[in-house]
């Protein structure tokens, strides 16, 4: 389940934050490919990169 | 507070200051505010007279601070509903990872928040047994779309 690595940045889909704190920042910054989103400051938690588990099949 | 202040208050908005009727169950809730706001009113009378222009003024901007209170603490009382507080389960390693191999079993394609939620385990120990059980051969995962 590792991601897509490079150098310290990690590419993924979907993710989950669980943390006892979330900032969530009023302004807009840019991102990649010039879209607009905000920023969330956590402390003390988690991220999990989501996945979609399947049972093997034999 | 006693209820006839209560009822002052109320007249007093009621009649002067319809817009700000909004208030009033702020004031109930909050009765020191609700008193020291009547008691500058009935001090401020005399004066009121000889300025009452002035005095409606400051009395808008009193209930105008009032208001942006009451929105802040609308929004503060919002923030509360939206905070999820989660308990996450302490069981071994094993127990868990029979857990969420029975799980996934149950819910193909279920997400990995979705068992970290439902089994109310640590996303941790999640994580760890996840990994554990893709190494075995048990369970595959695929990118969510």
């Amino acid at each position: 389940m590792k991601p897509e690595t490079l150098s310290n940045i990690i590419h993924f889909n979907k993710a989950t934050v669980y943390a006892r704190k979330i900032i969530l920042e009023k302004y807009l910054v840019k991102l990649t490919s010039g879209h607009r989103g905000m920023v969330a400051k956590a402390r003390n938690g988690y991220i999990v990169i989501e996945k979609r588990w399947y049972p093997k099949r034999e | 507070m006693l209820s006839f202040e209560v009822e002052e208050l109320t007249r007093l908005i009621r009649d002067h200051f319809p817009e700000y009727i909004n208030i009033i169950p702020f004031l109930i809730n909050n009765p020191q505010i609700a008193h020291k706001l009547l008691l500058r009113t009935s001090r401020k009378i005399p004066k009121a007279e000889k300025n009452i222009l002035n005095e409606i003024a400051l009395l808008r901007n009193e209930l105008n601070l009032l208001k942006e209170k009451v929105e802040e603490l609308e929004g503060k009382y919002k923030n509360i509903i939206m905070e999820e507080i989660a308990f996450f389960k302490r069981i071994s390693k094993d127990e868990a990872k029979n857990l969420i191999k029975e799980y996934i079993h149950q819910h193909p394609g279920c997400l990995t928040s979705e068992i970290i939620e439902k089994l109310e385990l640590d996303p941790e120990l999640v994580n760890e047994v996840l990994i554990e059980l893709e190494r075995e051969g048990e369970i595959e995962a695929r990118n969510p779309e």
